[in-house]
């Protein structure tokens, strides 16, 4: 046995020892808690302080009827925590096909050694909350786990109609191309911000944030667009395309009295909703304001509203059809050159003489030609470059002239619609000028501007016009384009009972690897208005290189009839009653 | 032995009984969240910690009545079970496995521990064995061998599950004992000289332990890793201040650290209640220190003694190294805090010993 004695001593010395640790330690837990303790609230403050952007919601884009073009959509994003996946083959092995991405890919994203990753591949990053249902599903039996979905939006569109008016969102949310990107400042919104005190995983652990300041959702655009007129556009264009075997094409229609752009139809053409798997270089570009040609024949329309308002032309004189020569070179009609004899100018109108508009041109001479062809929107033939008409959409082309003082032989080509190349649009809003009585409207495709859930209109788009020519004149214009529809080269586009007026036009393509044109490519296409004695819409059609087993594929053949189609409905749309009187008259 | 009756110590009683009080709370703070969102009832952890708070004051209280000479015919048998159940606990099947260690017997909420036994026990028997009449702890074969050899026996047991943290306490325990009975110096200090050699043996077995110690050491070598918990120890800690941010309002309970209502529970508590809350703990842990050797310095005879010393002992080493731990001044290891920690078995076996402690307390010339 022990001694006593000394183990009571021994036992004193384990109390010091004992009292002397529990000293350290509070000594220890003072500094901390005082001395060091603002230090340590500084850093830990950096842990607990969590700041959040606030998403704000994209604003609505509707057509003119209220219809929804393009909206957001609630949708969910996923993340996988690598570490607590432990089973990371069957993980890939389940979630390929809810996800519809590729086993070997989420497999991939599982084994990578970081606290998170985005289960996304490409452009497929958000789903549908039936996806979130399935995840959660799998989560709730255990068969899963570390993989957590988060609710965001996605912008869904109603169709691929009007694709390239409307644009898109990218993944990262960025608009790309049509309204999306010209209207993004008011279609975005505000980002919102908040601050508070969080536990780890976010969660807010106090009853009042520190700042919130909340998100400002984005406005609603109403645009011009008709769905209706939209959808019968695209359905006739599509088929035109197809049956011509043609590369592309566009269609535009018109409101000529504001310059409202009713329908707008481009092709090729992708789906917004699945962009990344539909877009290419070539169907991204929206021919309707991007693509830049020829104009051709219906290019006539600006020399000739220039001669009228000038006193310069007299429907019932004659010349001699046929062909012209012009310095060095010979121009002549499109019939190879045969003409029609010695004819009426009405009837050089009609017929789509090249010599009676290089006759005209040449009376006008190149500095009264040059002031029309500026006036009415496509900029000055003496640059290099044309103008913009300034319609809000991206990427707009300006139209491509002669950098300098054309030669009389170019300011020939040019009063019949050759050696110079513009946009279908300036070809629009011209055509439009003489449908409404002379004035020039910005062709535009938002109408208004409304607050989140169409509130409160908050903003009118009305571009103010320019008159650039006499109401008479354009009058005397629309009459003479009558007369084209009714017993010249655009009869294809006559409609019973709406007195259809226009302009064919066809174009030969230019050599793009040296001068010259390339032999049997066109670009064919028609410009009218209907009815012509007060045009309620104004239609261009054009399609890009067709082909026919017939041969003939003139803008007459080819565009004429697609036009008239759209003008039947479009009128129908709009309520416009067909005329009794016109409808006798063409018999 | 003396049989003069007389009540047990009222200050120990009262200490246990405020630290659990606060224990109860602590953990109902620590743990609200957390339990609300995993069982849907904010008082899930508080509600059990209680009721084993109750049946430890209770069990606390029959012992303090007992014979005190049942522990003594007791303390062989006892020894002998508890380490048949340390080796039962290593059977795959048989024993549990809860985070990487196979230390649990039984089912669920019944589940016990049996290095928690093994503590109690081996106190006992060590006492009883170095107050035996011809027993001599001077001598180095036949004094002080026999008694690290058991010792040694039950922390390898231990550390096959692997448990440093009860096999540390255990280790410290039998080692004050052993000076506590009057070991010579020498080979005292030859095997803390061998231990320390082979702790570091051990380190080197298990790389998660040196990730540790290095941690302790500079934690912000790696913040998101292994000093992690000690960092967010001390960001409860630190900002807790002198008053503390108020009962209930702690931030690093909101998972920023692990098990809030287990190993750090001192960490909220200082940061809820402040300097004082968390020098008050202290000061009742000191409390219990020094009424605990009073026991084991009153003591009528050598038995008594070394159980009082060794209980008092037990406490100690467990509410230093976690105080010690959490508040960045040890390296991390899994141990609880004595009355307040959640966990059921250990704070029933705590109260056991406190126990034990009382009965004895009762037998001390004043």
């Amino acid at each position: 046995m022990g001694s006593l004695r000394k183990s009571k001593e021994r036992s004193l010395l384990i109390g010091l020892v004992l009292t002397l640790l529990l000293s350290v330690i509070i000594l220890r837990l003072f500094w901390v808690q005082t001395v060091n303790s603002d230090e340590w609230q500084a850093e830990a403050l950096k842990n607990w302080v969590k700041n959040e952007k606030l998403k704000p919601k994209r604003g609505t884009i509707y057509d003119r009827t209220k219809e929804q073009l393009a909206w957001e959509e609630d949708a969910y994003y996923f993340v996988a925590a690598p570490k607590k996946v432990k089973d990371k083959k069957k993980t890939a092995r389940l979630l390929a096909p809810i996800l519809g991405i590729d086993e070997k890919v989420l497999l991939q994203k599982l084994q990578q050694k970081k606290d998170s990753v985005d289960l996304r591949d490409g452009s497929k990053f958000k789903f549908p909350s039936e996806v979130y249902d399935k995840v959660m599903e799998l989560r709730k039996k255990k068969e899963i786990e570390g993989i957590y979905g988060y609710q965001t939006t996605k912008r869904k569109y109603s169709g691929n109609e009007a694709a390239h008016v409307l644009g898109f969102l990218r993944i990262d949310d960025k608009p790309a191309g049509g309204v999306e990107s010209t209207y993004d400042k008011w279609l975005r919104g505000k980002e919102g911000y908040i601050r508070y005190i969080g536990a780890q995983n976010g969660m807010m652990i106090t009853d009042e944030p520190e700042k919130n300041r909340p998100p400002v959702n984005g406005k609603d655009l109403v645009l011009t667009l008709d769905t209706r007129i939209q959808h019968q556009v695209e359905l006739e264009l599509d088929e035109a395309i197809k049956s011509y075997q043609a590369k592309g094409g566009t269609a535009i229609v018109a409101d000529p009295k504001t310059g409202e752009i009713l329908a707008m139809v481009s092709r090729p053409s992708f789906d917004p909703n699945n962009y990344a798997a539909t877009i290419d270089d070539e169907n991204r570009q929206n021919r309707a304001v991007e693509s830049q040609f020829e104009p051709g024949s219906t290019f006539k329309i600006v020399t000739l509203a220039a001669a009228i308002e000038e006193g310069i032309f007299n429907p019932d004189a004659t010349f001699q059809s046929g062909s012209i020569q012009v310095e060095d070179r010979t121009i002549r009609d499109w019939n190879n050159g045969r003409g029609w004899g010695t004819i009426t100018y009405r009837e050089g109108v009609e017929k789509s003489s090249n010599v009676a508009f290089v006759k005209l041109g040449q009376q006008l001479g190149a500095g009264r030609l040059v002031e029309y062809i500026n006036k009415f929107g496509f900029g000055d033939i003496t640059q290099k470059f044309g103008k913009k008409t300034g319609i809000d959409l991206p990427a707009e082309g300006r139209g491509y002239f002669f950098g300098r003082s054309p030669y009389p032989s170019e300011l020939a080509s040019t009063a019949f619609g050759q050696g110079i190349s513009v946009t279908p649009i300036q070809q629009v809003a011209a055509v439009s000028a003489i449908a409404n009585g002379g004035i020039w409207y910005k062709p535009h495709v938002m109408k208004e501007i409304w607050e989140p859930g169409l509130k409160k209109r908050i903003q009118t788009n009305q571009p103010k016009g320019r008159r650039i020519i006499r109401p008479e004149t354009a009058k005397q214009v629309r009459e003479l384009l009558r007369g084209v529809v009714k017993s010249g080269t655009g009869m294809q586009a006559e409609l019973l009972g709406y007195g259809v007026a226009g302009k064919t036009g066809t174009a030969q393509k230019p050599d793009p690897n040296g001068r010259g044109y390339l032999e049997g490519k066109y670009v064919v296409s028609f410009v009218g208005f209907a009815p012509y004695d007060d045009p309620e819409v104004v239609i261009y059609v054009a399609i890009d290189e067709p082909s026919s087993e017939y041969g003939s594929v003139s803008g007459g053949e080819v565009a004429a009839p697609v036009a008239r189609d759209i003008l039947k409905k479009t009128l129908q749309i709009r309520a416009v009653q067909p005329s009794k009187q016109m409808a006798e008259s063409i018999k | 032995m003396n049989k003069m009756r007389t009540s047990p110590d009222f200050v120990i009683v009262s200490a246990i009984l405020l630290l659990l009080a606060i224990g109860v709370i602590m953990v109902y703070s620590a743990s609200a969240s957390f339990a609300y969102h995993k069982y849907g009832d904010p008082f899930y952890f508080a509600k059990r910690q209680l009721l084993f708070a109750a049946l430890g004051v209770f069990l606390m209280f029959l012992i303090a009545n007992l014979d005190p000479k049942k522990l003594y015919e007791w303390a062989t048998p006892g020894l002998i079970f508890c380490f048949i159940l340390l080796i039962v606990v290593l059977i795959p099947g048989v024993g549990i496995l809860r985070n990487g260690a196979r230390s649990w017997l039984g089912i669920g909420a019944f589940s016990i521990q049996p290095s928690e036994f093994m503590k109690l026990a081996m106190i006992a028997f060590l006492a009883k064995t170095f107050s035996r009449p011809d027993y001599q702890i001077t001598k180095f074969s036949t004094g002080f061998l026999p008694g690290l050899a058991v010792l040694g026996a039950a922390f390898a047991l231990i550390m096959l599950q692997p448990d440093l943290g009860t096999g540390t306490v255990l280790v410290g325990t039998g080692i004050v004992l052993i000076f506590a009975a009057g070991a010579r110096m020498k080979h005292l200090f030859g095997f803390i000289m061998l231990g320390v050699a082979g702790f570091v043996a051990l380190i080197l077995a298990a790389p998660y332990r040196i990730q540790r110690i290095t941690a302790f050491l500079n934690p912000w070598q790696d913040p998101r890793g292994a000093g992690y918990q000690i960092i967010q120890s001390l960001y409860a800690i630190g900002p807790g201040g002198l008053l503390g941010a108020g009962l209930g309002l702690s931030r690093q309970k909101h998972l920023y650290l692990p098990e809030p209502h287990t190993d750090f529970i001192f960490s909220i508590l200082a940061e809820e209640l402040g300097f004082l809350g968390a020098g008050t703990v202290i000061i009742l842990f000191a409390v219990l220190v020094w009424r605990g050797l009073r026991v084991a310095i009153g003591a009528p005879d050598l038995f008594s003694s070394l159980v009082a010393t060794g209980i008092t002992a037990m406490i100690m080493i467990q509410a230093v190294i976690n105080i010690g731990v959490v508040s960045g001044a040890f390296p991390v290891t899994g141990i609880t805090l004595p009355f307040l920690s959640y966990g059921g078995s250990s704070l029933t076996l705590t109260l056991v010993a406190v126990g034990v402690l009382l009965n004895l307390s009762r037998f001390t010339r004043r």
